[in-house]
């Protein structure tokens, strides 16, 4: 019991603070005010609305009842307290960052040892900034790759679908994610985090710094704070045909929440939209879209249903592989 | 009532005794024990003494001092007050380090003060040292660096890349200190035959066999007597003589016991080894320094209540217990050092390569190789026989470092002559570095870890924070 108690105070209701005030993550607080901003200047400037006009609008698709009320969004958030003591009890069980990174530090001195601080006299910016670029774009097509996967790979997309059963979007469907997804994606941040360090450091024999604001690489840091969290809402914001094929804009990302069959596995980029160009994926946004956020119940479940949401995707993925042998056993 | 009389005085003498004992429990001093000698009739009430130890020290110190005062031609003179340091025996040696300042007065100024006719020759190890070329001894080794010390400049050999004030200085660390106390007084001296507890340890002496034996162990470690009651820091800030305290009296205060205003080498100041394990142990990850010097004081507590009788297998069980804890601490303390400078030879060579060699980059690469091998030296002067990691660590860090034209010193000819042959550079070397902590990290747990040229990447780590979050688009 004691035990317990610790771990709610030290471990869970610090890290469910942390969420909020982090800004590592994506919905702390700064963010979440720099989008209400946005979404302001947004239809003033841009909408050309009066200042109540203005301000009725974002009320209405930020803030509005139907939206907070509505049975998706209160899945959300208890999503959001679910997944926190989830992830806080399987993430330790993972691959240990340290180990895997040292380890492919080590075995890039084996095989290249002749290489190791090779760019060690470059000018002293350069590592800082290389670094800092190369994880970001590194970061941010293994993201598109995966979250790819996870759309394309039927037995991936039971899990992924629990995101997509959304009804209405707020920023805090970024937590509306089956926990399988949440430590696939850890995964990946490992991966991702070991290549690029141990990459770097056999390459400067030393230790870089990341650029940053607040602690937070600088671009990260500037996708987030220019309204990252309208990617999840109601509130349409386009960047126009030639700046959406290099980023993602809300209204993309929207539409890769359509449950539309036009819009159906396009624009899976989380910031950069060259992936989702290259990959033929892309659906630039249109001015005044009207989108159905969701995905076809065909079995008709109630997709706002804890029990369904967590469990499921299980008894899905059971069908699926059944299916696999079954087939596999008819071609036999 | 003559009977009863005895009785009551029997008990006052065993009450008073276990007063003695709990003083010393209380306080944690490795100051004061009681005599436990039969009949021993002299005028000693504490039958603690390790003064040879004590100046041992400050011979070894006033040899590295005297290491780095070459002046770049062979200087006989010089050779020969370093050879009465190392293993004359002469009366009148001054202390030339540690010497004391006006924050920080030490009592002594000679060697004499603390004990006389004292060598560290004679105690240095006598085993074939296998991390350097010809099959040298340890005295033989030491002896070797001496004669180069004395025509070297400042104690450096630029062109080689030896700083010999470093290297006499750490192995004897370990090829005297480390090497009497875990191959010596805590190995065979706790045998049942060896330094018997039921006689004294010689005629007429105020303590037993085995007392002395553990507490000249205890003067080699080299910590304050009260090391107990002082934090890492404070024990370290001692052996700094105050440049690293604030106010610098400080230091004066933390090791000033018995409040006489000054610091008797004797009991008040901190030495190498003990400095070393203390220096580790400030950065919170580990507690060598305390291990070590409650398994002494657990250690000295039972020979006290052992009453100067023969050790029982159980008791001397126990000491080796204590013995264990010592040696290993010890050892680990040790590898702690090799694993330091060996990642500051690697961010050395770092700067060495990103902006070229210059007098001042050249003169802290050479000084740190020399702490390196002086230490990887010390680590093999140990009771049992490294095998596998030993042999790793000596073609690791080779028999002299790699200079920026990648020369290196692979052997020393017949008439003391290094030879030098080209090494594959000081890329490759950096990554030997690396490895040398990789395999100190595998094979000996060392944990504080300083200057980990891999640590940096835990860092960087950290700075990306955990990424563990079903945050997902």
């Amino acid at each position: 019991m004691e035990n317990l108690v610790s771990w709610l105070v030290t471990d869970y209701f610090s890290g469910l603070l942390d969420t909020f005030v982090d800004p590592k993550k994506r919905v702390s607080i700064v963010y979440l005010a720099s989008a209400i901003i946005l979404a302001l200047a947004w239809s003033f400037f841009v909408n050309k609305k009066n200042k109540n006009q203005a301000l009725r609008q974002v009320i209405k698709q930020l803030f509005s009842k139907k939206i907070w009320f509505s049975p998706s969004v209160r899945t959300d958030l208890l999503m959001v307290v679910i997944n926190r003591a989830i992830m806080l009890t399987f993430s330790p069980l993972l691959l240990s960052r340290i180990a895997l990174t040292t380890g492919l530090f080590y075995l890039l001195n084996d095989y290249f040892g002749s290489s190791h601080g090779i760019l060690i006299s470059l000018p002293y910016w350069a590592a800082p900034f290389g670094y800092t670029l190369f994880l970001f774009f590194f970061d941010d097509f293994t993201r598109f790759l995966v979250h790819k996967a996870f759309h394309q790979i039927p037995f991936l997309w039971t899990i992924h679908k629990v995101h997509h059963s959304a009804e209405y979007l707020t920023p805090f469907t970024v937590y509306r994610t089956h926990p399988l997804e949440g430590i696939i994606f850890t995964l990946r941040s490992i991966f991702v985090q070991a290549i690029t360090i141990s990459f770097f450091v056999f390459l400067f024999a030393g230790k870089i710094d990341l650029v940053s604001i607040y602690g937070v690489n600088f671009l990260l840091f500037l996708f987030n704070v220019t309204g990252a969290n309208l990617r999840h809402s109601h509130f349409n914001i386009s960047y126009g045909t030639f700046l959406e094929k290099f980023f993602i804009s809300p209204a993309q990302h929207q539409i890769h929440h359509s449950v539309s069959e036009k819009h159906r596995d396009k624009n899976f980029g989380a910031i950069l939209a060259i992936w989702d160009l290259f990959g033929k994926s892309l659906c630039l946004s249109r001015p005044n879209q009207k989108i159905k956020f969701g995905v076809k119940n065909i079995e008709n479940l109630d997709l706002n249903k804890i029990s369904i949401i967590y469990i499921y995707p299980f008894i899905e993925m059971g069908k699926s592989i059944l299916e696999i042998v079954t087939r596999t056993k008819k071609v036999q | 009532m003559k009977q009863y009389k005895k009785l009551g005085l029997l008990s006052s003498a065993v009450a008073l005794l276990s007063v003695a004992a709990c003083t010393t429990m209380d306080t944690g001093m490795y100051g004061s024990f009681p005599i436990t000698v039969k009949n021993y009739s002299g005028k000693s009430t504490n039958s603690v003494s390790y003064t040879g130890q004590i100046a041992r020290h400050t011979l070894h110190e006033s040899l590295k001092k005297l290491a780095g005062k070459g002046n770049g031609k062979s200087n006989p003179v010089l050779k020969a007050k370093m050879m009465s340091y190392y293993a004359g025996k002469d009366a009148g040696r001054t202390i030339l380090s540690p010497t004391g300042s006006a924050s920080f007065p030490i009592m002594q100024s000679g060697v004499d003060q603390i004990s006389k006719k004292k060598n560290l020759a004679g105690k240095t190890y006598k085993g074939t040292i296998t991390g350097m070329p010809n099959q040298m001894t340890g005295p033989d080794l030491v002896k070797f660096w001496i004669g180069k010390a004395s025509s070297a400049k400042k104690g450096q050999d630029q062109a080689n890349g030896y700083d010999y004030p470093q290297l006499i200085s750490k192995f004897i660390m370990g090829a005297v200190f480390y090497n009497q106390v875990v191959d010596g007084y805590l190995d065979e001296n706790l045998s049942a035959k060896k330094k018997p507890n039921n006689k004294p340890y010689k005629k007429g002496a105020a303590y037993t066999g085995k007392e002395h034996s553990w507490d000249e162990a205890f003067g080699y470690f080299g910590a304050p007597a009260h090391v107990m009651s002082l934090s890492a820091k404070q024990v370290y800030e001692i052996a700094k003589k105050g440049s690293k305290s604030t106010p610098k009296s400080n230091a004066l205060a933390y090791a000033d016991i018995n409040k006489d205003g000054k610091v008797n080498l004797y009991g008040e100041m901190t030495h190498s080894p003990a400095y070393y394990a203390a220096s580790f142990d400030k950065g919170g990850k580990t507690s060598y320094l305390k291990n070590i010097s409650k398994a002494f004081l657990d250690g000295r507590l039972l020979l006290a209540s052992a009453g100067g009788k023969t050790l029982s297998d159980g008791q001397r069980e126990k000491l080796r217990a204590y013995a264990a804890v010592i040696e290993s601490n010890w050892e680990k303390s040790l590898a702690e050092a090799v694993f330091k400078y060996a990642g500051s030879v690697y961010k050395d060579l770092k700067s060495i390569k990103a902006k070229g060699s210059n007098a001042k980059s050249l003169k802290n690469y050479i000084k740190h190789w020399g702490e390196l091998k002086g230490f990887s030296l010390s680590l093999q002067a140990g009771r049992k026989n490294l095998g596998e990691t030993a042999v790793k660590l000596n073609r690791l860090i080779g028999a002299g470092p790699v200079m920026p034209n990648s020369s290196q010193v692979t052997d020393i000819d017949s008439k003391g002559n290094y030879v030098k042959s080209q090494s594959s550079g000081i890329d490759n070397y950096m990554l030997h570095m690396l490895k040398v902590q990789k395999l100190l990290i595998d094979k000996m747990g060392v944990t504080a870890q300083s200057n980990n040229s891999v640590a940096n990447m835990g860092a960087m780590l950290k700075s990306l924070g955990s990424g563990a979050a079903a945050e997902n688009d």
